[in-house]
């Protein structure tokens, strides 16, 4: 054996152990982050992806093959170490899909679209026992080219418990490694030769399968293709927006779908919180989302994004300087399992109307509970020459299903829109079977339930005529001695946080339309936009003097004008 | 007196020749190892029985030719019964037609392969093979290590049984030998230029190297290996880099409705990975056997779990077969 220095540094990560001072790949180091060293996690990749063989696997004839991108981000957890996801690696060091998964998913689908054939494809039980082999074979699958040796590193930050139930639980990011965006080649082949239009029917069924995703982490928008198709719940949301990109552990951003989901999934905790208790809240949202329970609960959605039109840029200057995007898209959810006609039609009116609840109360992604500054305050950025942190998001319906999607014309909507959307929860919750009773999740933070929670609004003309945007930065009461009126300001106060503290207000401009006559058709309305936004507060009162002297504002100002909870009385 | 021949089986997809599925009881399905070196081997009943069964397709070929004069729907006819396999049941329909079951020697898997038991016939009615399989050895397997260019290893005693069986002239490289235009792993604060490389056993120096000329006597016929990617580790070190080097895989049997574990079902399974490069002996009683026709080399499967994607090889027989 040979005289290296320090020998055992010099380990390749992958044979060291999961432990402190060696390897700890899920591990994010915040003092090396701070120090900009390496985790252990971009070691590692960077180790493996460093020698892998020259060139790309391949499956030749008579392989089938065929090529699919995929939307995002994509795993096949290996299973290899404990506590920490990472993909499968095959020959010469490349990612692979293994054939037993792409089988299995095969599998599956062929069962539901042409279940008399999975015999003769999959292989089936002739007599107890014995099996007979199917005819086809599932080779797996390989990434097209190199670029699957970017963006590997793949930060996770569950948020769930801070956002919604305790402001003081505490949460942190996770490392995981999976493949950014990949094209991946997948081979099946037969055992006796099959007509092309046999070959159609297969690669139907495959993508079939791939229209539920493929790989794991599927629920969370992993593994998805990068076009919808199949069996979709409705018809996708259309969307656009846009706000602050995650950053990965290299300071570049990247905008991550799960945005959607991580939203709309605190939110089904949010609306059941205030009309179950906690424990039957949580349980009954992992019953739609899944989640990691007991055993594990599979859930009954499915979200895939799929973007039409995406631009990234940098915002701010010197140290303000952050990865933004914009983005189009859609948004659309499926089952992944089947359900009765009766409970299919309650969840699919209970994620429709949580996705608008999405929309119109907040936004996607960082930032999410602010107006995005840069379309509604632009004064703050220019004053500064930029040099101010990027703070809200923006996020529309774009043209195509305005009539479906909309819902809030004006203030008087929101109202009978949230009323709906108690019920449609209501509904669901009654379906699983539970007892809906006047005791709630009390102790979260945002549940909503009318005593908890409060909903303001009024009509800003343009999108320069946001009132409340000026509050949050400043005193909504100026000191005026001769009338011994004190100065107020909710800014760094609990009502609008800080750094490392969530606020208890939700502001939202949320982009107007108007009804207009269909000219073909008198009896019906058509969606027009205007230049006018509804601005909303929403706010989870706290008690303090902070927030209760801004209630008391709010109402004697007299713009806002309260439409949802508990009417507020001045007392 | 015999022919001798040989195999040399590259693979294209991880190679798994084991215990089934199922049969053992713990949850890793290990593949069949030699004894002295410990390394993942291809048993000749494997062997044979896939050329074998390769053959037996052929000659239902043959039989459905007989019959497409008659008719040509015939599938469907058998389709109607179940009670028989294909096989037999168009043996039986050509011997209703009045013609001989007697199939071209070249296909007739029985000739070359050995008659399988009959009842109520001496001796079962077996009869002695043409054809003679021994098991498949390693000659050369890819370590894929992080932070190192792919290799290829094999060992002495490997290279032995390789050297007998093809007759190659090339004395047998010592251990931890390599050509001279390997690249190793890059550690430069190292006071000698040898070569390093990392295998689970620890840093490893090339001690010997050769001409590029004299390893490359040591790449089979129809393989494509670059010759600087050879190295040849100790026979006592082979069995650990061999684990080292297989492809491993947790498997787990899905829900048939859910995406979700069936219990607790879930088990591990090892295999040669692809690249790896296998041969093995034939000995011919007589010649003319020609199982991939005028070809030299074919796509074959061995092993398990054929669908998903295991045991695709690439055969190419060398020697004095035809």
């Amino acid at each position: 054996m040979s005289n290296i220095p320090d020998a055992y540094k010099k380990v390749p990560m992958m044979f060291q152990a999961q432990t402190n001072g060696r390897c700890q790949l899920q591990r994010l180091d915040p003092d090396r982050k701070k120090d900009g060293d390496p985790q252990d996690a971009e070691i590692w990749c960077k180790q493996w992806t460093g020698e892998t063989y020259p060139v790309t696997p391949i499956f030749e004839e008579p392989v089938k093959t065929r090529e699919y991108s995929i939307s995002w981000r994509f795993v096949t957890n290996s299973g290899q170490d404990d506590g920490v996801i990472r993909p499968v690696i095959g020959a010469s060091g490349y990612p692979f899909y293994p054939g037993s998964s792409m089988k299995g998913a095969f599998r599956q689908a062929c069962k539901r679209l042409f279940s008399d054939r999975l015999g003769k494809y999959c292989g089936q039980e002739i007599s107890k026992g014995d099996f007979s082999p199917g005819i086809l074979r599932f080779h797996g699958g390989y990434p097209v080219d190199k670029s699957w040796t970017n963006g590997l590193v793949d930060l996770v930050h569950p948020q769930q418990e801070r956002q919604v139930m305790s402001s003081t639980a505490k949460s942190s990011a996770f490392i995981q490694i999976s493949l950014y965006q990949p094209t991946i080649q997948f081979g099946i082949s037969a055992s006796e030769e099959l007509d092309e239009s046999e070959w159609e029917e297969i690669w139907q069924i495959w993508e079939t399968a791939m229209g539920r995703g493929i790989g794991c982490r599927v629920s969370a928008g992993y593994g998805h293709r990068d076009q919808l198709k199949g069996e979709l719940l409705y018809p996708p949301h259309l969307l656009k927006g846009q706000g602050m990109a995650s950053k990965r552990l290299d300071e570049s951003g990247e905008f991550r779908p799960n945005i959607f989901r991580a939203a709309i999934r605190g939110h089904a905790l949010r609306i059941f919180g205030g009309l179950t208790d906690a424990e039957t809240a949580k349980r009954e949202v992992e019953r739609i989302f899944g989640g990691v329970s007991g055993h594990g609960v599979w859930g009954l959605l499915m979200m895939n994004f799929v973007t039409t039109n995406f631009e990234s840029k940098l915002f701010g200057n010197g140290q303000w300087e952050v990865p933004s995007y914009k983005v189009e898209g859609e948004l659309g959810w499926l089952l992944s399992q089947e359900i009765s006609e009766e409970h299919k039609a309650a969840l699919k009116n209970l994620i429709l109307h949580l996705n608008q609840f999405a929309m119109i109360f907040g936004g996607f992604g960082k930032s999410w509970r602010r107006a995005d500054h840069r379309l509604f305050y632009e004064e703050y950025y220019e004053e500064n020459n930029y040099r101010k942190p990027l703070i809200g998001c923006h996020w529309q319906w774009k043209k195509g299903r305005y009539a479906r999607d909309v819902k809030v014309y004006g203030s008087k909507y929101v109202t009978s829109f949230l009323d709906k959307l108690q019920e449609a929860a209501k509904i669901w919750l009654q379906l699983q079977n539970i007892k809906l009773t006047t005791s709630y999740a009390t102790g979260w933070r945002e549940a909503w339930h009318p005593d908890k929670v409060m909903v303001w609004g009024r009509i800003a003309s343009n999108k320069e005529s946001s009132e409340a945007i000026q509050w949050l930065h400043g005193a909504y009461q100026k000191r005026d001695n001769k009338a011994q009126v004190p100065e107020l300001s909710i800014y760094k106060s609990s009502v609008t946080g800080r750094v490392g503290q969530i606020g208890r207000l939700w502001h939202r401009m949320y982009p107007l339309m108007k009804l207009e006559p269909d000219p073909n058709d008198s009896a019906k309305k058509i969606p027009k936009p205007t230049a006018s936004y509804l601005e909303l507060l929403t706010i989870f009162p706290d008690g303090s003097d902070d927030c209760l002297n801004f209630l008391k504002f709010l109402a004697d100002d007299g713009q806002f004008k309260q439409l949802w909870g508990k009417p507020w009385e001045i007392e | 007196m015999y022919k001798k021949a040989y195999g040399i089986i590259e693979t294209l997809a991880p190679l798994h020749v084991g215990a089934a599925a199922g049969e053992e009881s713990g949850n890793l399905n290990l593949i069949f190892r030699d004894q002295f070196t410990q390394t993942g081997i291809i048993a000749g009943s494997s062997i044979r029985g896939r050329f074998r069964s390769d053959m037996r397709s052929k000659r239902i070929e043959w039989l459905e030719s007989c019959l497409s004069n008659v008719s040509n729907d015939f599938k469907d006819l058998y389709l109607a019964k179940d009670d028989t396999s294909y096989l037999n049941w168009l043996e039986e329909e050509v011997k209703k037609l009045g013609q001989s079951l007697e199939c071209p020697k070249n296909l007739d898997e029985h000739n070359w392969y050995g008659h399988h038991a009959v009842e109520g016939r001496p001796d079962g009615g077996t009869t002695e093979a043409i054809v003679k399989f021994e098991y498949a050895s390693l000659v050369w397997l890819p370590v894929f290590c992080p932070g190192q260019p792919v290799v290829w290893i094999s060992c002495p005693r490997l290279l032995k049984r390789y050297k007998l069986i093809t007759g190659c002239d090339a004395p047998i490289p010592k251990p931890y030998t390599a050509a001279k235009t390997l690249r190793g792993r890059q550690i430069s604060d190292r006071g000698t230029a040898k070569q390093i490389l990392f295998f689970n056993l620890g840093f490893m120096e090339i001690e010997q190297q050769i001409e590029a000329e004299a390893m490359q006597k040591w790449i089979p016929q129809g393989v494509d290996l670059a010759v600087e990617s050879f190295v040849v580790v100790g026979d006592n070190d082979i069995a650990m880099l061999h684990d080292m080097a297989l492809y491993r895989q947790s498997r787990i049997k899905m829900m048939d409705d859910m995406k979700k574990v069936d219990g607790g079902a879930f088990f591990n399974v090892e295999a040669l990975p692809e690249g790896s490069v296998l041969i093995f002996p034939i000995a011919l009683k007589q010649s003319g056997w020609k199982p991939f026709g005028d070809d030299a080399s074919q796509d074959m499967y061995f092993g398990g779990l054929e669908s998903v994607g295991f045991g695709r090889c690439h055969v190419t027989l060398a020697g004095d077969y035809q």
